[in-house]
């Protein structure tokens, strides 16, 4: 009998190593890892963009590239951070990413198809009013940060009590090298419009990386192009439907196309309207599924493809606000205060403005989550930026265009099962 | 001593590079307080700092003081470097180190900047570049509020520092002689 029965465990051993999985691979991976504490210190990384900027890696069609990336601000950051921090950010150092990779078989001119496969979070993430950044930047004028604890079932923070943000990760800055033609054009247009007072961060050395190329007095100094806004190449488009599963389409400008990713969000909501989604540091895994001989031209910026990502992503239940583009008598608000800003001032009422109409359903959302729920202003406009939408509602109802801002009222614990 | 504005003084020494830039109005917050620069990697820089920025705040309330605390002193050694920030408070070997490119700075250039008080063992420096009326209107904010300081140096052994800035020293010698 205790023959048979140590037969009978032995044969369940053997059938236990034998059906393990884990030594059965079929990817082919190509890793870019972090080196050292900062941008600075990592050869992968780096924060201009320009045709020259070295790849890092060259990957085929249809391998796991898997990329090592930094916060958005290469702060610092942890989970101890006060407000005193964000006054001593660099702001030459924005913001860092992680690669350029050369993907193989591709020239200018053709386009390529990158699936985003896997985002892992780090443990820690932050979201901050940075002072003289975001869309009320005028009301908002003082430093504040949230920081908070992450996981795949939510992020929660000591600083924001019975709130739990869904995970919902995806590259806020992901992209391809411009080529020298679009730098030239990108560079013109910019000044042009710095020339009549819009906000445009022209080409800067201080912090630059990778400081041999775009670093002070480096001969690419002046074409290397700031991070800050999204172009034609992608970059910091801060599109929250480009989430794991997404397959999004960009145009190459360089032979081997440069794709390039960082600034991860764990959670953001439409309008990042604070500046900053939950910003987080994570290991992005990114595919290559097909190229598109020929087909550049045919795309004027990048473009996402999709199934069912874009409804797992609706709130259950929400609450939404209605704007319409009033305002104060005598207010010009940051985002008028260019061209010919000043003539608005005395109306009350702007013609066919989303951006006052969207500016007008945040501040009602504001109001609401601190009368309703307790929140402190500044607690409501972090929540905002990381779980509000702001929506359009219609561009045809002249002269109150509408934009909604919805919140998904998931967020609060009160009303989830635990 | 007849004080004019803190924040219009501040304000005209305004670099216009980040003028139209995204980041213009950050610059503008920078300018419009005076930011105590202290680092996370001394433990005692910063809650120092929030001491003194209380004390500055009620001699020159048009200071706007605030705190602002670095991840290192590198960071700081960086920031003061481009003059993002003109005022930092950090210990004395610190302080040292930068101004003389040795120690943890070795391979750096030595770090151009004056000395406006200290405390115990932390030093308030300045920017070469800062304004003298401000660096004398801080100094006297400092000599105002010396009961609420720990640690200060006496006004006496100030005078005696190697690295006063001379708006300071004047500062000082007018407070000494009043």
């Amino acid at each position: 009998m205790k023959k048979i029965l140590g037969c009978t465990l032995m044969s369940l051993l053997w059938a236990t190593a034998y059906a393990d999985t884990s030594d059965q691979k079929w990817m082919t991976i190509v890793e870019i890892e972090k080196q050292g504490t900062h941008c600075v210190d990592d050869p992968n990384c780096f924060n201009r963009y320009h045709p020259e900027i070295p790849e890092k890696a060259s990957a085929n069609l249809g391998d796991m590239i898997i990329y090592h990336t930094r916060d958005a601000l290469d702060t610092g950051f942890t989970l101890e951070s006060i407000p005193a921090d964000l006054a001593t950010v660099d702001l030459g150092l924005v913001h860092p990413m992680t690669g350029p990779v050369h993907i193989n078989g591709v020239k200018r001119g053709d386009a390529i198809e990158v699936e985003v496969v896997d985002i892992v979070p780090d443990q820690y993430g932050y979201t901050v009013i940075a002072p003289g950044f975001g869309f009320l930047r005028d009301i908002f004028t003082e430093p504040y940060i949230i920081n908070w604890q992450l996981t795949r079932t939510g992020a929660v923070s000591p600083g924001m009590p019975g709130i739990t943000v869904p995970y919902e990760a995806f590259p806020g800055s992901i992209g391809v090298m411009p080529g020298m033609p679009e730098v030239v054009k990108i560079k013109a247009r910019e000044a042009d419009l710095a020339a009549v007072g819009g906000a445009v961060l022209t080409p800067s050395g201080a912090g630059a990386l990778p400081a041999d190329l775009c670093g002070p007095g480096a001969r690419a100094e002046s074409d290397c192009l700031r991070t800050i806004p999204p172009r034609e190449n992608g970059g910091n488009m801060d599109v929250q439907q480009m989430q794991i599963g997404t397959r999004i389409l960009f145009p190459c400008f360089i032979d081997g196309c440069g794709l390039f990713v960082g600034d991860v969000h764990y959670a953001q909501g439409d309008g990042e309207v604070s500046g900053t989604a939950i910003e987080m540091g994570s290991v992005t895994t990114l595919r290559v599924r097909k190229i598109h001989k020929g087909k550049a031209s045919s795309l004027d910026m990048p473009v996402t493809l999709g199934n069912d990502q874009i409804i797992d992503m609706e709130p259950t239940r929400y609450y939404q606000t209605v704007g319409i583009p009033i305002k104060a008598k005598g207010e010009i608000p940051p985002t008028h205060q260019y061209l010919s800003g000043a003539p608005i001032a005395n109306l009350e009422n702007l013609n066919e403005d989303l951006t006052l109409a969207a500016r007008h359903a945040l501040l009602q959302m504001i109001d609401y989550l601190v009368a309703e729920h307790g929140l402190t202003k500044e607690q409501a406009y972090v929540l905002s930026s990381v779980a509000v939408d702001l929506r359009v509602g219609q561009v045809v109802d002249v002269p109150n265009y509408v934009v909604t801002a919805v919140l998904n009222l998931d967020v609060f614990d009160k009303f989830r099962h635990y | 001593m007849k004080r004019r504005s803190f924040l219009v003084a501040a304000l005209l020494a305004a670099p216009s590079a980040f003028g139209h830039s995204p980041w213009g109005q950050y610059v503008v917050y920078r300018q419009k307080h005076l930011l105590i620069m202290s680092s996370k990697a001394d433990p005692n820089s910063y809650p120092y700092s929030e001491v003194l920025v209380k004390a500055l705040n009620r001699a020159e309330p048009s200071s706007k003081a605030r705190p602002a605390r670095a991840k290192s002193l590198e960071r700081c050694y960086n920031l003061f470097s481009t003059n993002q920030m003109q005022f930092m408070l950090l210990p004395r070997d610190a302080t040292a180190q930068m101004l003389l490119g040795s120690g943890e700075f070795a391979g750096k250039p030595p770090l151009s900047m004056f000395t406006i008080y200290e405390f115990g063992d932390l030093v308030l420096s300045v920017h070469p570049e800062m304004k003298s009326n401000i660096v004398r209107i801080v100094t006297h904010a400092v000599l105002e509020q010396l009961e609420y300081l720990p640690a200060a140096a006496k006004p006496e052994a100030m005078l005696k520092s190697s690295n006063l800035h001379v708006e300071a020293h004047t500062a000082i010698v007018t407070y000494l002689a009043s």
